[in-house]
């Protein structure tokens, strides 16, 4: 195939890959971040008394048909039975002339937070949309876990909007910043809406390192469609605006004492020829809800590591699978399904440095004695050594 | 120039870019918002020594790479097949649709090069600086991802 024919079809492949207006949006809010003005509107004690009496009575009315995070987390992850023991209810609320909001459920476990966030709109002719919704997008996704239709609605948000009888289209999108220390490295929401216009966040950041207690801030960003509406329709920046909440997570509200003491670690040095390192050591924190992995390991043989081309992981797999798989043959991710690997000095670049930590997450099933340890290269494939780590409770 | 203008201009390309090299929707516009709030930060730096969309590319690779290397899998969720990408309008012919399947089966460090040669019209050279790699290593990369990309479409791109 001649190289112009080539570069052709793969060019034409991708044309259909265009920015979204939702896109282009949150990468100008990323970008924007530090510039926004932010309308704060802290509440007085009696303000806040008075809504929360407001919220009680609408949660009681409304709660029946309103997404829990365990409706959420259920998409992806099988929940633990008791995890919703480990909920704290209505941890702040706050309101500004557009919207009232409340952290219904909350919980956090040292480098987790997770939160479902009610937003309901003062003119119920407003109608809330939230995460990566468009307004051309198809409007079923928008109430999916609160209804019980089994048939997707195709229409468009515009259009359910539209015969609603809507007047307003707002988007609200949401951020978590930490007061102080590190901010969360990953981030991932979910919305739904509520019968009685309420939209219903999911929200989860995982922090890099462990801390029993942290303060956060909550920002909920409400910013009008411009009209008229189109599908196309674009958000009006300048309108903007920004309710802050306050919230102080504390890992011992959520887990169970003996589990936020529960840590194994194995510190026998394990060999990776083949890959050029050596496992210096394993841990596993329990949590409510998942176990933590962390394996710390040092380049032995520059030239054989090297040779992974920054590929190298490790994966935790089930000695008795029977899965031809490799990906297959592993244990069970945690909910939060989020890892990485990072130099263990952090001054370090990831290029240069010769110590690593990979961070991983299991299901709270996966807890062993043991684990057998495979080390992979990303790129191409390839498995190198497996080795197995007995695991003892950390001193 | 803006942050607006940047993506007005560049970002249908970039996303290519990023879906391309990762082969998935989420990924890529997470590399998309990150590549564009990194320009954006760096924007008052760029020397001018190299074209913009050059330089947004350069970033753009980084993120990639940074993304697959740190292994922040986010398997789960949103993330959707480029398929979902395509407006029905613009649904690729079959043969394109085949070439662009066969180049996202490759190996990362397979697909990269040959995203970068073949998409992004570079050169070996600036392949290797991009990657800090040897021009030898480039040179080797594209040739194997070519062998194993006639064993997909039964004839090798030109090189």
């Amino acid at each position: 195939m001649r190289k112009q024919e080539f570069t052709n079809a793969l060019s034409n492949a991708l044309t259909g890959v265009r920015v979204s207006a939702e896109l282009r949006r949150r990468t100008l809010d990323a970008s924007c971040e530090k510039e926004t003005v932010v309308v704060k509107k802290r509440l007085s004690w009696a303000a806040l008394t008075a809504l929360l009496a407001v919220m009680a009575c609408a949660a009681a009315l409304a709660a029946a048909s309103r997404a829990g995070m365990f409706d959420f987390m259920a998409r992806y992850a099988e929940v633990p039975e008791d995890a919703a023991s480990y909920l704290q209810a209505n941890a702040a609320q706050a309101e500004n002339e557009l919207v009232s909001a409340c952290v219904r459920e909350l919980y956090y476990d040292g480098r987790l937070s997770r939160m479902t966030v009610d937003v309901t709109p003062k003119n119920k002719e407003m109608l809330l949309i939230s995460m990566d919704s468009c307004l051309g997008d198809p409007c079923g996704d928008l109430y999916a876990l609160t209804r019980e239709e089994t048939e997707t609605d195709g229409r468009s948000i515009l259009a359910y909007a539209q015969a609603n009888g809507y007047a307003q289209i707002s988007h609200v999108s949401v951020l978590e910043r930490a007061e102080e220390g590190r901010q969360p490295t990953t981030c991932a929401g979910d919305a739904m809406l509520a019968d009685d216009g309420t939209l219903t966040l999911f929200w989860e950041a995982q922090f890099q390192d462990y801390q029993a207690e942290r303060s956060v801030k909550l920002l909920l960003a409400v910013t009008p469609f411009e009209q008229p509406y189109t599908k196309d329709s674009r958000m009006l920046q300048e309108q903007r605006t920004v309710l802050e909440m306050p919230l102080a997570l504390n890992a011992a509200n959520h887990a169970r004492a003996t589990d936020a003491a529960r840590v194994y670690v194995s510190d026998e040095p394990m060999l990776f020829s083949a890959a050029g390192v050596r496992v210096d050591a394993m841990r596993v924190e329990v949590t409510a809800t998942e176990l933590h992995t962390l394996i710390d390991y040092t380049v032995i043989d520059r030239e054989a590591y090297r040779a992974t081309d920054d590929g190298l992981f490790f994966e935790l797999i089930d000695p008795d699978s029977q899965e031809t798989d490799y990906p297959m043959q592993r244990l069970k991710g945690g909910l939060s399904g989020a890892g990485g690997v990072r130099p263990l000095d952090e001054t370090e670049h990831l290029a240069d440095a010769t110590r690593f930590r990979q961070e991983d997450t299991l299901a709270l099933k996966e807890l062993r004695q043991s684990y057998v340890i495979r080390a992979f290269n990303c790129w191409n494939g390839e498995r190198y050594e497996t080795r197995t780590a007995e695991m003892k409770a950390a001193e | 120039m803006s942050i607006e203008e940047l993506i007005d201009r560049y970002g249908d390309d970039i996303l290519r870019l990023c879906t391309a090299y990762l082969g998935d929707r989420q990924l890529a516009e997470d590399a998309f918002q990150e590549t564009f709030t990194k320009a954006w930060k760096g924007l008052s730096s760029f020397r001018g020594e190299s074209g913009e969309r050059t330089w947004l590319a350069h970033i753009a690779v980084n993120t990639c790479r940074d993304l697959l290397r740190s292994g922040w899998f986010r398997m789960r969720k949103k993330s959707q097949p480029i398929e979902a990408l395509e407006a029905a309008a613009s649904q690729p012919e079959a043969q394109d649709a085949f070439v662009r399947d066969a180049v996202l089966a490759l190996p990362g460090m397979y697909r990269e090069v040959i995203v970068l040669y073949y998409h992004q019209n570079m050169s070996m050279q600036e392949i290797a600086e991009m990657l800090r790699l040897s021009p030898n290593t480039v040179s080797t990369r594209l040739r194997r991802a070519r062998e194993k990309l006639r064993r997909t479409l039964g004839e090798e791109p030109e090189a």
